[in-house]
């Protein structure tokens, strides 16, 4: 049985349901904005845990699981945790949700099933120069970074480089922009007061590449936009289509999956004009839905026969015909 | 040629440690910095590429620390406070201390030196299991474990014959609970326990019992120094507590960033974190010590 984790609207998760439904697997859904009726006892004696979740009103033993999906969201975060226009939200059941949400990431952290994905995989993200040492270590370029709080150091860097971008070192989220002379001119004296990532700007195409298990689903994005995230902020255009990857690519892709302990994540890439690829990051809890919206490829699918037990090898490259 | 004590200014651990590594190595300068000089440092330059990795700090002295001049580290650096960056706007302070955090993680990580405590993104030092991680660490590497109970409910899931604590911190059982919903609400348990709690500190590969005999050391010491491998750490204090008979000790917390007071344990770490450095002559009245 799938345990699927978060609000249940939220497009990746329901995705991710609607394909459990369809391939009759059975699953059950914590919803994140029902926790207040729900109930978990986790037990450890010895080196194995033991316990169980109640949810609509059934007891699911923690063991029964065969795998687990998460998106769930800080806690305090829940609409129901949170004041309204009228009230306070009761405090005895905000740190009860609390309390539930602890224990339960603390399960989710030594659970013997398949999750996607532990919270202490998913930290690597949190430091995207300590992400991007990892990443080369499976054969990966990755591009030349600077992290510096020195104008003048920052201004060679642009000048043996031609074209820099720079972007968050954390991973809070930013928009990656290019270092403009203007820029590199006029404001880069505010760099002094906390290092920023600057990064040589590779160019070529960007291609998302989705590991789930060992499943590669890549799509390939066709923009003149420098973050195509947020191309649609400058009205420019953003098509995506379904690629095949280079087989050592696409081993290079799963095999950091696995040292980054990511069974599903999403990983950047840029296929530089000299047919180079580079990573420039792997995102612990991808957005799948919204490639897999413009590419028609079965990422869902992939993900509940990952967790299913069914279909966790095969080493194929999908790719939509 | 440095060695590297981050820690902050109230830590009496790290700067025993680096009075210490003062006396014992005549070749390598011992700097103690903080999160606030490393978060205020006049230049930062970490570069990351396909040559590696190469760092190149100016602390507000004019201290200068280089990658390939740092020959140890004991790192027990805090999280970066706010108060590092008054400058900033409020609401981008907390920006602020995630862009240094993850710089910081990215530098200890990159280090080719001995350095005891590594960072990770979790956090800067320690091992950031929680105490139910530890619990199933401690078990699988063959200590006996304090059994616990977490539930949101004692009404659905009753504890039987367990005790109630206010949480699971590394110093054994905390103050019983009294708030008003102890009795049906969420809890935390832990089966019956005896009267005599005891640790014991893991340097590397070896121990130092603290209210332990000789021989009840050797029982526990394989499964400590085990835990600490598995747990990536090469010093920390492994407590027990014993069962309600007195006959045996079981695990009962785990402190990643432990204090310690004894030369024992004090010299084990400067060696360690010496590495290959010569050791100057002091080093054998130390060693005489133990």
């Amino acid at each position: 049985m799938i345990l699927f984790c978060g609000i249940p609207t939220e497009t990746p998760l329901a995705k991710a349901i609607a394909a459990a439904e369809a391939l009759s697997v059975e699953h059950v859904v914590l919803n994140q904005r029902h926790v207040h009726f729900d109930d978990l006892v986790l037990d450890v004696r010895g080196s194995e845990p033991t316990g169980s979740i109640w949810m609509w009103e059934r007891e699911y033993p923690l063991e029964s699981f065969s795998g687990v999906y998460t998106r769930l969201i800080d806690n305090r975060d829940i609409p129901e945790n949170m004041p309204s226009a009228h009230s306070m939200p009761d405090a005895t059941r905000v740190a009860r949700a609390a309390f539930l949400h602890t224990v339960f990431n603390d399960w989710l952290e030594i659970a013997e099933c398949t999750v996607l994905n532990r919270t202490s995989a998913m930290a690597s993200n949190a430091s995207k120069p300590f992400q991007a040492q990892l990443i080369v270590q499976t054969g990966l370029r990755t591009p030349e970074t600077l992290i510096s709080n020195d104008p003048d150091e920052i201004r060679a860097f642009r000048r043996s480089h031609r074209r820099v971008i720079y972007k968050s070192t954390s991973s809070v989220r930013s928009i990656v922009r290019e270092l403009t002379a203007e820029l590199s001119d006029e404001s880069l004296d505010r760099v002094h007061d906390l290092p920023t990532q600057f990064q040589e700007f590779v160019d070529g195409q960007n291609i998302r590449v989705h590991v789930v298990g060992d499943s590669i689903f890549a799509s390939e994005v066709a923009t003149t936009a420098i973050d195509y995230r947020y191309a649609h902020q400058d009205d420019i255009d953003v098509a995506m289509s379904a690629i095949e990857l280079p087989y050592h690519v696409a081993d290079q892709c799963r095999a950091l999956s696995r040292l980054l302990d990511l069974p599903l994540c999403g990983i950047d890439l840029k296929r530089a004009i000299d047919g180079t690829f580079f990573c420039f990051e792997v995102n612990p809890s991808p957005a799948y839905s919204y490639y897999q919206e413009h590419t028609g490829q079965p990422i869902a699918e992939a993900i509940v026969r990952l967790l299913d037990g069914v279909a966790t090898a095969g080493g194929q490259t999908w790719s939509k015909s | 040629m440095t060695i590297l004590i981050l820690a902050e200014p109230h830590d009496a651990t790290a700067h025993r440690v680096a009075a210490l590594a003062r006396q014992t190595y005549s070749t390598p300068a011992v700097r103690v910095v903080s999160s606030l000089e490393i978060a205020r440092a006049p230049r930062w330059s970490h570069e990351v590429g396909a040559d590696g990795v190469a760092t190149h700090v100016r602390l507000v002295d004019g201290t200068t620390l280089r990658s390939g001049d740092i020959v140890g580290v004991f790192n027990r650096l805090w999280p970066v406070p706010a108060s590092a960056f008054t400058s900033f706007d409020p609401t981008d302070r907390e920006y602020a201390q995630a862009e240094m955090h993850a710089l910081l993680v990215s530098w200890l990580a990159s280090l080719t030196c001995p350095v005891i405590n590594r960072a990770s993104p979790h956090s800067l030092c320690g091992s950031p299991w929680s105490h139910v991680k530890w619990r199933i660490a401690a078990g699988r590497a063959g200590l006996e474990t304090l059994p616990i109970r977490l539930t949101t409910s004692q009404r659905r899931y009753p504890p039987r014959n367990m005790m109630r604590v206010a949480d699971l911190g590394s110093a054994v059982i905390a103050t019983p609970d009294s708030s008003p919903l102890s009795s049906t609400g969420p809890g935390i348990f832990v089966d019956p326990v005896g009267e005599r709690t005891a640790s014991i500190v893991v340097v590397g590969n070896s121990v130092w019992p603290e209210s332990l005999s000789p021989h009840e050391c050797d029982l526990l010491r394989d499964g400590c120094c085990r835990l600490a491998t598995d747990a990536g750490t090469e010093f920390l204090r492994v407590r027990f507590i014993s069962t309600p008979d007195e006959q045996r000790w079981m695990f009962c917390g785990a402190e990643a960033v432990p204090d310690v007071w004894e030369v024992g344990p004090l010299s084990a770490l400067v060696e360690m974190i010496g590495g290959a450095e010569s050791p100057h002559l002091v080093q054998d009245e130390v060693g005489a010590e133990r």
